[in-house]
C-alpha cells in the first residue's frame, strides 16, 4: 500500500439521521430537567442556613437579607448554653473518635492477620446489629445499664455507649484497609529485625493512615450529630451537646429565638461541612471497599 | 503443540495446577504466627471486643429480659422490678397505638428508604455517571451535606422550610399559600424529609457499583445497539444486584430504627408520625414504663431480624 | 558471609499441603544458588523458611555455624528482596534503604552513609529523596536490592525479584544482579520460575518439583544433561524434543514409526523392546535431505523466526519434532531430521530417569545434599 496522498478538502462525515438527532436532543432536555429539579430539591431547604444567620431580621423564610449583620452571633455568645454545648460536642466527639480509632485499629489489624473461623460473617452480623441497636432498639437497656454503672449525667457514659455502637463499622472498614496491606511489608520488616510493635508503629500505622482518617472523620461526624444517646443519658443542660441544645432551642415554650437559632445552627454545622469539604478535596469522598454483598 | 505429547505420561508435560501453591489460608496462618502471636492478637482485639460486648451485645440481650418485667423509670418498680411474664407483650398487642406505630413505621420505611432513597439515589448515580462538570460536583456535595449535617439542624431547616406562614416551600409554590405541611401531611412530610436526608448513601453506593462495571461490558452492549434503558436492564442491574440488595437491607434497617423524625414532629400530630422508635421513647421515658418499652424494643429487634433474614434469603436465592 | 545448610526440611501447611518434603541442601559460601521450579513446587516456602518467615514442620536450617531453625527472622542476619519489593510507600528511598539499619539501632549518620553508598552502587544516587510511587519499576527493584545490600547480611534471599519487570528491563537487571553478587561475594539464594534466569545467573541451581529437588548442578550440566524427564521438559527456552520410542532387536530405535540408530554413547547398552524416551534439544538438530540414512523423515510444517535462526517444526507421522536451523525449508517440503548423537539423551519411560551412559560422567550422579 502506498502512502496516502495529501487531500485538498477537509473530510466531512455524513449528517446523522434525523431520529438520532431528535433522540439526542430529547435526552439532553430530560437530563437537564432532572438535574435542575434534583439540585433545587437538595439546595433550597439549605438556603435558610446560609442566609438567615446574617439577616438583621431573620424569619423562617429563606430570603436575601435586607441588611447584613453579624449581631445574630452575639446572641450565641450571650446564651448560657450555646457555646458550652459546642464545647461539649467537641469533647464528646474527639474523645469518642480517638477511642474508636485506637480500638478499631488494633482489633482490625489482629483480625486481618490472625485467622479466626467465621470471622468475616461475624463482622458482617455485628455491623448489621450495630446499625439496629445504636439507633433506638436498645435505648431502654442502654439507659438501665448506664444507670446501674452510675454514669447517668456523665460524659463518659455517652462516650462508651457511642464507641460500642460505632466500633463494628469502624473495625469493618479498617479491616478492609489492613487486608489490602501487602504482607511482604511486614515480613520485610521482620527480616530486618523489627518487633511486632515496631512493625505496627513504623509500617502498618503510616500505611493505613488514610483508613484511620476515614473512620476518624466518619466517627467525628456521627458523634457530633448524635441526638438520642445524650438526650437520654444526660440530664444537666450544662453537659448537653449542641444536638440536644439545638432541639431545646426550637421546642421549648414561647416563641423561638430565630436570630439565636440561625447563628447557632450555622456554628454547629460549619465544622462538619468544613471537615467534609477538606476530606473531599484531599482524598475524594467515596466508599472504601467493604460494602458489597 | 508440545513435542512432549508423544512421550506418554511425561510428568513435566502436564500443567501444574496453580492451586498447588500453599493456599492463602495456609499462608495466612503460618505467616500470622510469625507476624503476630495469638496472645498479642487477643490483646489487640480485647478493647474493641469489650466495648462492643458491654455496650452493644449485652443491652440487646438484656432488653429481652427487661421486657418481661415491670421496671419503671422512677419509683418502687425502678429499684425492685417484678417479673410479669408476657404481660407487656399482651398489653402491646392490645394497644391500638402500637399497631398504629407499626403501620406508620412500615409506610415510612417503604416510602423513604425503599422507594425514595433507593430510587433517587440510583437515578442520581446513573444520570451523573461519567459526567465531569462543576454541576455534578455541586449536586453531589449538596446530597452528601444533607446526609452529614447534624440531625437537629436539618430538622429545624425542614420545620422552617415547611412552615405554613413563612416557609420557603409555600413561597415557591404559586397556587397554595398557607398549607401547614407538618400538620396537614405529616407522614408525607417526614417521608420526603428522610428521602432528602438519606439519599447520599444510596447514591454513593450505586455510584461505586456502576463504576466497578468494566467499560467494555457497556461498550459491547452499545455496539450491539442496546439503548440506555437496555444497557441498564441487561448489563448494569444484573451486575449490581448484590449492591442493590445490600443497600435495601441497610437502608430498611436504618430507617426502621431512625429517631430523627422525632426532631421534626415528636410523633404528632395525633400520633400520625409516631414511628416505633418514638413510641418506645414515649412509653419508656415520658410515661416511665421501661419494662413495656423494652418489650417493644424486643419486638423491633425481632422485626429487624426478619428483615435481615428476608434479604439474606433473597440474596442466596439469586446467587444460586 | 556464610553457607546455608538444610537438613531433612519438611513444611506441611495446615490443611495438608506438603510444600517441602524432607529436603537436604547445602549452599556454599559466596555461591549464587537458584531454586527453580513451577509454581507450587515449594521453592518459595523453602526460601521463606530460610528467612524465618515459615516455621518448618521438621528438619534443621543452619546459616554459617549457627542452627537458626528456631531463631526469629530478624536475628538470622539475612536480607530478603520480595517479589513486590515491599518498599514502604510512606518513606523516602533513603529511609527505605536504611530501615533495616534503623531497626538495628545504627546511628543516623551511619545509616545515611551506608544507604547512600548502597544507592550509589545501584545508580540510585539521584533518587534518594523520592517516594517509591515516583519511581519506575526498574528503579523500585533496585531500591529493594539496595536495601538488602546496605544491610550487609551474610545471606541474600531473592524471591522472584525480576518477575514484575518487563522483558527488556529484566535482562538489564539480571546482568547487574549477577555483577553485584560477584562483587559482594555474599551467598545468595534466588527463587525463580524462569529457567532462563536461573541458567543465566546461577553458580549452581536446583530444580524442584512437589517439594523435592529433582536435580542440583551447574547450569550447563542441568541444561545439557537433565537427569529426569521433568527437568528435561522444564529447562530450555525452546522445549526439548521428548519422543516416545522403543529399542529394536537389531540395536536401533523405533521412533515415530521410523528406525534410527541408537546414539553412539548408548550403543550396546540397551536390551531390545525397551520403552525409552528420546530427548534432544532443537539446537542440536539439523535438517537433511529426506530419506537420509539415520535421519527421521517428515514434512516441514511451520518455520518460526527466532532472530538469527528459525525454529522448524517437522511432522514425522503423528509426532512433532523441532529443530533450530538457519536455512528453513518451505512449509510442506519433505525433510530429514538428525540430532548430534553426543547430545542425545535417552530416558527410561517407566521411571522417567536418564539412562546412564557408560562410562558414567561425573555430572550424571544425582546430587544429594
Amino acid at each position: 500500500m502506498s502512502a496516502p496522498t495529501r487531500r485538498h478538502e477537509p473530510v466531512r462525515p455524513a449528517a446523522p439521521p434525523a431520529r438520532v438527532v431528535v433522540r439526542a436532543v430529547v435526552g439532553r432536555i430530560g437530563f437537564y430537567a432532572f438535574v435542575a429539579v434534583a439540585g433545587l430539591f437538595f439546595a433550597v431547604p439549605m438556603l435558610w442556613l446560609v442566609l438567615a444567620p446574617f439577616d438583621a431580621t431573620p424569619g423562617l423564610a429563606a430570603e436575601i437579607p435586607s441588611s447584613v449583620t453579624l449581631d445574630n452571633f452575639r446572641a450565641v455568645l450571650e446564651n448560657p448554653f450555646a457555646l458550652r454545648s459546642l464545647w461539649n460536642s467537641l469533647l464528646l466527639s474527639v474523645i469518642t473518635t480517638l477511642l474508636i480509632i485506637a480500638a478499631a485499629a488494633l482489633s482490625a489489624y489482629a483480625l486481618s492477620r490472625v485467622r479466626i473461623p467465621g470471622r468475616d460473617l461475624m463482622l458482617y452480623v455485628l455491623l448489621l446489629f450495630s446499625a439496629v441497636v445504636t439507633g433506638t432498639a436498645a435505648m431502654v437497656p442502654i439507659f438501665r445499664l448506664v444507670f446501674e454503672l452510675g454514669l447517668i449525667n456523665r460524659h463518659v457514659g455517652v462516650v462508651l455507649v457511642l464507641a460500642g455502637g460505632l466500633l463494628p463499622a469502624g473495625v469493618f472498614i479498617l479491616k478492609d484497609f489492613m487486608d489490602g496491606l501487602p504482607r511482604s511489608y511486614e515480613e520485610s520488616a521482620l527480616v530486618a529485625g523489627a518487633s511486632s510493635f515496631q512493625v505496627l508503629r513504623d509500617i502498618v500505622t503510616p500505611v493505613v493512615r488514610p483508613g484511620l482518617a476515614v473512620i476518624g472523620v466518619w466517627a467525628l461526624v456521627q458523634v457530633w450529630g448524635d441526638f438520642l444517646v445524650p438526650f437520654i443519658l444526660l440530664r444537666d443542660p450544662n453537659l448537653s451537646p449542641a444536638a440536644v441544645v439545638m432541639f431545646n432551642f426550637y421546642t421549648e415554650g414561647g416563641t423561638a429565638n430565630i436570630p439565636l437559632l440561625a447563628a447557632f445552627s450555622l456554628l454547629y454545622t460549619l465544622p462538619v461541612v468544613a471537615l467534609y469539604l477538606f476530606v473531599n478535596r484531599r482524598y475524594g469522598f467515596r466508599f472504601y471497599g467493604g460494602i458489597k454483598s | 503443540m508440545r513435542t512432549t505429547d508423544q512421550a506418554g505420561d511425561v510428568e513435566g508435560g502436564e500443567p501444574v495446577p496453580d492451586d498447588a501453591e500453599p493456599s492463602d489460608e495456609a499462608q495466612d496462618r503460618a505467616g500470622g504466627a510469625t507476624i503476630l502471636g495469638r496472645i498479642t492478637a487477643s490483646g489487640f482485639i480485647a478493647p474493641a471486643a469489650g466495648l462492643i460486648g458491654i455496650f452493644l451485645i449485652f443491652p440487646a440481650l438484656w432488653t429481652l429480659y427487661l421486657g418481661l418485667t415491670d421496671v419503671r423509670l422512677t419509683g418502687a418498680a425502678a429499684a425492685d422490678p417484678q417479673f410479669v411474664g408476657l404481660d407487656n407483650y399482651t398489653a402491646a398487642l392490645q394497644d391500638s397505638l402500637f399497631w398504629n406505630a407499626l403501620v406508620v413505621t412500615l409506610i415510612f420505611v417503604l416510602g423513604s428508604a425503599i422507594v425514595g432513597q433507593t430510587v433517587l439515589g440510583f437515578t442520581l448515580a446513573w444520570v451523573l455517571r461519567g459526567w465531569r462538570s462543576r454541576t455534578r460536583q455541586v449536586i453531589e456535595v449538596l446530597v452528601i451535606l444533607a446526609w452529614i449535617m447534624p440531625g437537629s439542624v436539618v430538622a429545624f431547616l425542614w420545620i422552617a422550610f415547611l412552615d405554613g406562614r413563612d416557609g420557603t416551600l409555600n413561597a415557591m409554590l404559586p397556587f397554595v399559600t398557607d398549607t401547614e405541611w407538618l400538620l396537614e401531611n405529616p407522614l408525607t412530610s417526614i417521608i420526603v424529609f428522610n428521602t432528602w436526608r438519606g439519599t447520599a448513601f444510596a447514591m454513593l453506593l450505586f455510584g461505586a457499583a456502576i463504576n466497578s462495571i468494566p467499560p467494555s461490558h457497556l461498550e459491547t452492549a452499545r455496539l450491539a445497539g442496546a439503548s440506555g434503558w437496555q444497557q441498564l436492564r441487561d448489563v448494569v442491574l444484573p451486575r449490581i444486584r448484590g449492591h442493590l440488595l445490600t443497600a435495601l437491607l441497610l437502608l430498611s434497617m436504618w430507617t426502621f430504627n431512625l429517631f430523627t423524625p422525632y426532631l421534626l414532629t415528636q410523633g404528632g400530630p395525633n400520633f400520625e408520625t409516631e414511628i416505633l422508635p418514638i413510641y418506645v421513647f414515649r412509653e419508656a421515658f415520658n410515661f416511665g414504663r421501661l419494662g413495656y418499652g423494652a418489650a417493644i424494643s424486643a419486638i423491633m429487634l425481632l422485626i429487624n431480624l426478619l428483615i435481615a433474614l428476608f434479604y439474606i434469603h433473597v440474596l442466596r436465592e439469586r446467587n444460586s | 558471609m556464610a553457607e546455608v545448610r538444610i537438613e531433612g526440611l519438611t513444611k506441611r501447611f495446615p490443611g495438608g499441603v506438603q510444600a517441602v518434603d524432607d529436603l537436604d541442601l547445602d549452599i556454599e559460601d559466596g555461591e549464587f544458588f537458584s531454586l527453580l521450579g513451577p509454581s507450587g513446587c515449594g521453592k518459595t516456602t523453602l526460601l521463606r523458611s530460610i528467612a524465618g518467615l515459615e516455621t518448618p514442620t521438621a528438619g534443621r536450617i543452619s546459616i554459617g555455624e549457627q542452627d537458626v531453625t528456631r531463631i526469629p527472622p530478624g536475628e538470622r542476619d539475612v536480607a530478603m528482596v520480595f517479589q513486590d519489593y515491599a518498599l514502604y510507600p510512606h518513606m523516602e528511598v533513603v529511609d527505605n534503604i536504611a530501615y533495616p539499619l534503623k531497626v538495628r539501632k545504627h546511628s543516623k549518620s551511619d545509616r545515611h552513609r551506608r544507604a547512600g553508598e548502597a544507592a550509589e552502587s545501584l545508580s540510585l544516587g539521584e533518587l534518594l529523596n523520592r517516594r517509591p510511587a515516583a519511581l519506575s519499576g526498574g528503579q523500585q527493584q533496585r531500591v529493594a536490592v539496595a536495601r538488602a545490600v546496605a544491610h550487609e547480611p551474610s545471606v541474600f534471599l531473592f524471591d522472584e525479584p525480576l518477575s514484575n519487570l518487563d522483558a527488556r528491563l529484566r535482562l538489564e537487571a539480571r546482568t547487574f544482579l549477577k555483577r553485584l553478587q560477584g562483587d559482594l561475594g555474599v551467598s545468595t539464594v534466588y527463587v525463580t520460575h524462569d529457567q532462563s534466569e536461573a541458567l543465566a545467573l546461577s553458580d549452581r541451581m536446583a530444580v524442584m518439583k512437589d517439594g523435592r529437588i529433582r536435580q542440583i548442578g551447574a547450569p550447563e550440566e542441568v541444561f545439557s544433561r537433565p537427569t529426569d524427564l521433568f527437568v528435561a521438559s522444564f529447562i530450555g527456552s525452546v522445549p526439548m524434543n521428548l519422543l516416545a520410542s522403543t529399542t529394536t532387536a537389531d540395536g536401533g530405535l523405533e521412533l515415530a514409526g521410523q528406525r534410527v540408530p541408537v546414539p553412539g554413547p548408548y550403543e550396546g547398552m540397551l536390551e531390545p523392546n525397551r520403552s525409552v524416551t528420546f530427548g534432544a534439544r532443537p539446537e542440536h538438530g539439523s535438517l537433511t535431505p529426506p530419506d537420509t540414512p539415520g535421519a527421521m523423515t517428515g514434512l516441514a510444517v511451520v518455520a518460526e523466526l527466532l532472530g538469527t535462526e528459525h525454529l522448524v517444526t517437522v511432522e514425522c507421522g503423528d509426532v512433532m519434532v523441532r529443530v533450530v536451523t538457519s536455512d528453513p525449508p518451505t512449509p510442506g517440503e519433505p525433510v530429514g531430521v538428525r540430532f548430534e548423537e553426543a547430545w542425545v539423551l535417552l530416558f527410561d519411560t517407566e521411571d522417567e530417569q536418564l539412562i546412564r551412559r557408560e562410562p558414567a560422567a561425573a555430572g550424571d550422579v544425582r546430587s544429594t545434599g
